[in-house]
């Protein structure tokens, strides 16, 4: 059980300084997070939803988005793969900006 | 523009349901009176005319079994809705039933109005008929399965919601061919919950030497494996939103995930009679002295639905909410990746809005997002 407000006064605050840690923890393991995997993974689910799957080869045509979908995350480490990627970027957060943030992520570290 | 923001209207427009699930949560289901037209009437042109409502909204009948309250309830709900909606405003209109009574009629009004079909199935028969049978304790799956072939005639692909016993965690890979095998959208899984009627649940951590912590990573390391072999199959809801809220979180360190079910007024729940709740749909029907049973509100009697917000028991049972996710936020590693969700289990399982860790969050939260941290991370060099 957490901080309850009934609690003691130390009680809340040592669960706080508690929190304090463990939002340190959480970080720690987000630090740890490889980006090429969530994009890819993230790409991937979002090209398999359908309307975003439509606006996304209607905007860059079928064979492109497939093609993409598929190496993306293999070939981001190239670099005309990320010029490439940079240039689509604005294009795609038009269609859906939750998959630019993986993308943005890896480009602006 | 309201600093609440009316997202999602969950309509109960019967209690009755013809399956009787071993873990429901919802009362009353042999008590066959519905939602009159009047109610309906008030519970549309009451959210479609509020401030509340930005660009959007959705409108999902849910528990009983909404499909008893039978065709010209919906009929009546999209001419209303018609009606009612101001030019440019989206109202998406959603079903969850557990597809037993399911039909060509009502196949053909779900694509003519573009309703969202959600089916409530719990995987293979083997698992799913442990706990879904009707009242007469027999087995629903070959029925569910026979109303999902009707949709799937018809072009509808549902998803589904499967809810996970402890027997389930035995079977990941079995779950996740059931669901791809036939087809389904997608899948959310809910876990088994201590939650308003439902007095026992299958996954609550029996004592300090428990395994179900154990028994439920296993299961979603598996499944999670499976689903990333080729993740356009089917959108596992759990994971795609896991994924959602990592990436934010990793673009902004400052980021918090703010359930639907943490923000007042952002979710609200009509019973048949009119009686509104918000926070977690589960709260429509429980008991409470405290919070007199977490009624805000009638639509019949409100003028608008704004009106909640001078309520004392809306007031109370908001601040009590508040308390409680500052506690999660002030306790918990997993706090920026949850938001201190499962509002009602806190109350149902403790007593207490202000408490923190449930079984749900326990297992479905912090467990499943160390499973996706895990797998997510760099290989070791």
């Amino acid at each position: 059980m957490g901080a309850d407000a009934s609690q003691p006064r130390e009680t809340v605050e040592k669960a706080r300084r508690v929190g304090v840690t463990k939002k340190a923890d959480l970080m720690a393991r987000l630090d740890r997070v490889d980006p090429q995997k969530l994009i890819a993974i993230r790409f991937r689910t979002r090209i398999a939803d359908d309307s975003f799957g439509d606006s996304f080869a209607d905007s860059f045509g079928d064979s492109f988005a497939d093609s993409f979908g598929d190496s993306f995350g293999d070939s981001f480490g190239d670099s005309s793969a990320r010029l490439q990627a940079e240039l689509l970027l604005e294009r795609i957060k038009a269609v859906d900006p939750a998959i630019v943030v993986g993308v943005e992520f890896k480009l602006h570290e | 523009m309201s600093a609440f923001h009316l997202q999602q209207v969950v309509l109960q427009p019967t209690s009755l349901c013809n399956l009787n699930c071993s873990y429901c949560y919802v009362p009353n289901r042999r008590d066959a009176a519905k939602m009159t037209p009047e109610t309906l009437e008030a519970v549309v042109s009451k959210t479609l005319r509020s401030s509340l409502v930005n660009d959007a909204v959705e409108f999902l009948w849910h528990a009983g079994e909404p499909l008893t309250a039978g065709l010209p309830h919906y009929e009546l709900a999209v001419r209303l809705i018609e009606k009612y909606a101001r030019p440019g405003l989206q109202v998406v209109k959603s079903i969850q039933t557990n597809g037993t009574l399911v039909d060509d009629a009502w196949s053909e009004f779900f694509v003519a109005n573009k309703f969202s079909i959600g089916l409530s199935v719990d995987g293979p028969a083997y698992l799913h008929d442990a706990s879904r049978v009707d009242w007469a304790e027999r087995p629903s799956h070959a029925r569910v399965m026979a109303g999902y072939r009707t949709l799937a005639r018809h072009g509808i692909r549902p998803g589904a919601i499967c809810v996970l016993r402890r027997e389930s965690l035995r079977y990941p890979d079995e779950i996740f061919d059931f669901f791809v095998q036939n087809g389904f959208r997608s899948v959310g899984f809910n876990v088994e919950e201590v939650e308003n009627r439902n007095l026992i649940s299958t996954l609550t951590l029996d004592g300090p030497g428990s395994t179900v912590r154990d028994e439920y990573r296993l299961f979603a390391e598996r499944l999670y494996e499976l689903w990333l072999q080729d993740p356009t199959r089917i959108a596992i809801r759990e994971f795609v939103d896991l994924q959602s809220v990592i990436g934010q979180k990793l673009l902004d360190r400052a980021y918090i995930r703010h359930p639907l079910e943490t923000q007042p007024l952002a979710i609200v729940t009509v019973q048949k009679n009119g009686d509104m709740s918000t926070f977690s749909p589960e709260f429509a029907g429980g008991q409470s002295a405290e919070f007199a049973n977490f009624v805000v509100g009638n639509i019949n009697q409100v003028t608008e639905i704004e009106d909640v917000l001078g309520s004392p028991i809306f007031q109370a049972v908001a601040a009590e909410v508040a308390a409680g996710i500052d506690a999660c936020s002030e306790s918990c590693m997993w706090f920026d990746l949850c938001g201190g969700a499962y509002t009602s289990n806190k109350f149902f399982e403790h007593g207490s809005l202000r408490s923190t860790e449930t079984t749900a969050c326990l297992l479905h939260r912090q467990t499943l997002a160390d499973v996706v941290l895990n797998e997510m991370a760099y290989a070791p060099a």
